[in-house]
């Protein structure tokens, strides 16, 4: 008796009036994404941008230094390397890896991009962009020894006069790391996690157990002494003939502390580096290049 | 004159001290100045120290805490005459400056993952050495704190501290495995070796991140920058290879890998331990006031438990800061105990003062059954007052009462 059994389970007249007003509207297929390029001519398409670096920055030019030592470190060497890019503000819950910066290239022929972490990107640069005349050797003895002076000594004395400090955090770091939720507790608990991050960053690389800013400073002062020893009257680091990979580094952490407009105890530090004027020279030459 | 006394951690492995900074520091005194003008006080009591951890220098009334101020001290006190880097040129000063920390940024855990983090390693020989010379409360507390922080700094090795103890608890495996592959035994111990292998050139290149640029720099010379007698540099190698080298361990994979791979450095380290660390280093004992008792542990604990319960968590802009934020702790906590107290206090006060609160309670019971009643006659002057409102009270739950409440 299937048609009793279809009976008793047919749903009642009324809903099967209204079920069967539905879809009210089909709308037509969409068609597959297009980008700018598809409607430019091809040989304007070589030269189109196609690379953005996500990093802390205030805006999506290129030219514009970014507020972080690290993300700077990888524009300036990306514009060293004269890879053409553009920036593109953002923050770490942007990132496949959680930090920035990251490089996504899309390539002309597949239109796929590709995205490069941070740890990729000098590999990713040499096989990419055009040979470069500085040949210093990153796995020398001396460059990795200068080079955890700057991630040592220089970082922990950026880290206590921009994060810790209480007057650079509000007025400084929060406003610009924060900029994208400027909402009032949001900022704040954000601003506090930060420090608090930047306090234990420092306590795992000291060797003292009760560090203090004075300490933090003045090694931070002894390593930009030994830096400008070693850059001595040349133009560029290891007696280069033109600028690379570590150059970027010292000028993420040079550039930052004297354009900023760092106050309290900070000031401490950027008057010391002030002292040394060939690293202000060298500062100068980048910046004057290349932003 | 009083000699200078060097306050350390405690001898071990047959190395004057278990800390590689205060194994460099016992070098560079050695080195820098004759025998006679300085002792070597076995403290283990980093409170002595202005940063909290040691090496330490007490000269006269003066505290010098850490490797860096202790030779820059030294070196302005006898105005540049024991400075050991006089001979050095300006750049080798600055190389100097950048080796130093390159050395602790990448040989600390290395050190740490050897002595501390390698569990086979930590529980036979590191944390039973520290029962050897600390007192029964103490003994528990501070490898604890050494060994927390030997984690903290081997934070980015975890997987390679996992295959290591993995490849630790090796032995074991046959017994578990030995039912399930009767036939496949052969087979099985392949893979395992190759596990064995690997995990071997991870540590080897943990090793060669160290040791590979300081070969280069070293090139067969006795000491890192040439010349006929050490400098600051030579000091601090001395006191982190020598902890690679020197402690026979379980698991002696730093020992082993050095010993094979890198003859030349092990040359250098043992050159340089011996001249440095003789026989002859005079040992003094700690002033009353300096030594780790009991008391002063426990004083210094509290002074920092603000900090170690995250409570304060802070880096002041000098030394002076972090002794007036554990104090401004303390009397808020004073402050907090004195109000609770002063309360407390007050509420007990009027609870005892007001009669009817209390001679109610016993009436609820007397009510309930007469079994009470013989308990109510020892409490006494309470039996006469209970016994004439009991009437009037009846059928009120007695503690509750609006007008208690306000009374108070």
């Amino acid at each position: 008796m299937p048609s009793a059994l279809q009976d008793a389970l047919r749903a009642p007249a009324f809903i099967r009036r209204l079920f069967s007003q539905f879809p009210l509207v089909t709308h037509p297929v969409d068609p597959p994404p297009m980008c700018v390029e598809d409607f430019q001519p091809s040989a304007t398409r070589q030269h189109s941008i196609n690379h953005t670096l996500y990093s802390f920055t205030d805006s999506t030019d290129s030219s514009i230094a970014s507020f972080n030592p690290t993300c700077l470190k990888w524009q300036t060497y990306l514009k060293i390397r004269n890879i053409p890019f553009k920036t593109q503000p953002s923050n770490n819950h942007a990132s496949p890896s959680g930090s920035l910066p990251f490089l996504t290239i899309s390539s002309q022929s597949d239109r796929t991009s590709q995205i490069i972490p941070s740890p990729k990107l000098a590999k990713w640069i040499e096989e990419h962009a055009v040979g470069s005349v500085n040949t210093v050797d990153t796995d020398d003895g001396d460059y990795r020894a200068f080079s955890s002076l700057v991630e040592g000594a220089v970082r922990d004395a950026w880290l206590y006069a921009l994060y810790i400090d209480p007057e650079n955090l509000s007025s400084l770091t929060i406003p610009k790391y924060t900029a994208q939720i400027s909402l009032w507790p949001i900022s704040q608990i954000l601003g506090s996690q930060m420090r608090q991050a930047a306090i234990d960053a420092i306590r795992k690389s000291s060797t003292s157990t009760l560090p203090t800013a004075t300490d933090i400073y003045e090694r931070a002062i002894e390593a930009f002494s030994a830096l400008s020893i070693l850059l001595s009257g040349d133009t560029w680091f290891f007696g280069a003939s033109e600028a690379g990979m570590f150059d970027a580094e010292v000028f993420a952490y040079t550039h930052l502390l004297l354009n900023l407009e760092i106050g309290g105890s900070g000031r401490e530090v950027v008057e010391g580096l002030r002292g040394f004027g060939n690293l202000v020279e060298h500062e100068e030459r980048i910046r004057r290049r290349w932003f | 004159m009083s000699p200078i006394e060097l306050h350390v951690w405690n001898r071990a492995f047959g190395l004057p001290s278990l800390d590689p900074e205060c194994l460099a520091a016992i070098a560079f005194l050695s080195s820098a100045i004759p025998q006679d003008l300085w002792v070597l006080v076995e403290s283990n009591n980093a409170g002595v120290s202005p940063n909290g951890s040691l090496p330490a220098l007490k000269d006269g009334s003066q505290w010098i805490g850490g490797f860096d101020a202790i030779v820059s001290h030294l070196n302005s006190k006898s105005a540049g005459g024991s400075d050991i880097d006089r001979s050095l040129t300006g750049l080798q000063k600055a190389q100097s400056v950048a080796y130093r920390s390159f050395i602790r940024k990448t040989c600390l855990p290395i050190t740490s993952l050897s002595l501390y983090v390698t569990s086979k390693n930590w529980i036979n020989v590191t944390r039973p050495l520290y029962s050897t010379f600390l007192q029964f409360p103490i003994q528990y507390e501070i490898p604890h704190t050494h060994h927390a922080r030997a984690i903290a700094l081997t934070a980015h090795l975890t997987s390679l501290i996992r295959d290591i103890a993995a490849e630790e608890s090796r032995p074991l495996q046959p017994v578990s495995t030995a039912f399930a592959g009767i036939t496949t035994t052969t087979d099985k111990s392949i893979p395992q070796e190759k596990e064995k292998i690997t995990t071997r050139v991870r540590l080897r290149n943990l090793l060669a991140d160290f040791l590979d640029p300081i070969n280069e720099k070293l090139a067969g010379q006795s000491y890192f920058f040439g010349g006929a007698s050490p400098t600051t540099i030579d000091c601090l190698l001395v006191g982190y290879l020598s902890l690679l080298l020197v402690p026979d361990l379980p698991s002696p994979w730093a020992k082993e890998i050095l010993q094979n791979e890198f003859s030349d450095i092990v040359g250098y380290a043992d050159n340089l331990k011996s001249a440095c660390f003789t026989q002859d280093i005079t040992y003094g004992t700690p002033d009353e006031n300096d030594k780790l008792t009991l008391i002063s542990w426990t004083k210094r604990t509290i002074e920092e438990s603000p900090r170690s319960w995250g409570v304060s968590d802070e880096i002041p802009l000098n030394q002076e800061g972090h002794k007036a934020r554990s104090t401004a702790f303390w009397v808020a906590v004073q402050g907090v105990i004195g109000l609770a107290a002063t309360i407390g206090s007050v509420v007990a006060y009027k609870a005892l003062t007001t009669e009817g609160k209390v001679d109610v309670e016993l009436k609820e019971e007397v009510a309930g059954t007469e079994v009470y009643s013989t308990v109510r006659g020892a409490v006494g002057d309470v039996e006469g007052t209970g016994a004439s409102n009991n009437g009037a009270e009846e059928g009120r739950l007695p503690i509750f009462r609006a007008e208690d409440m306000l009374g108070l």
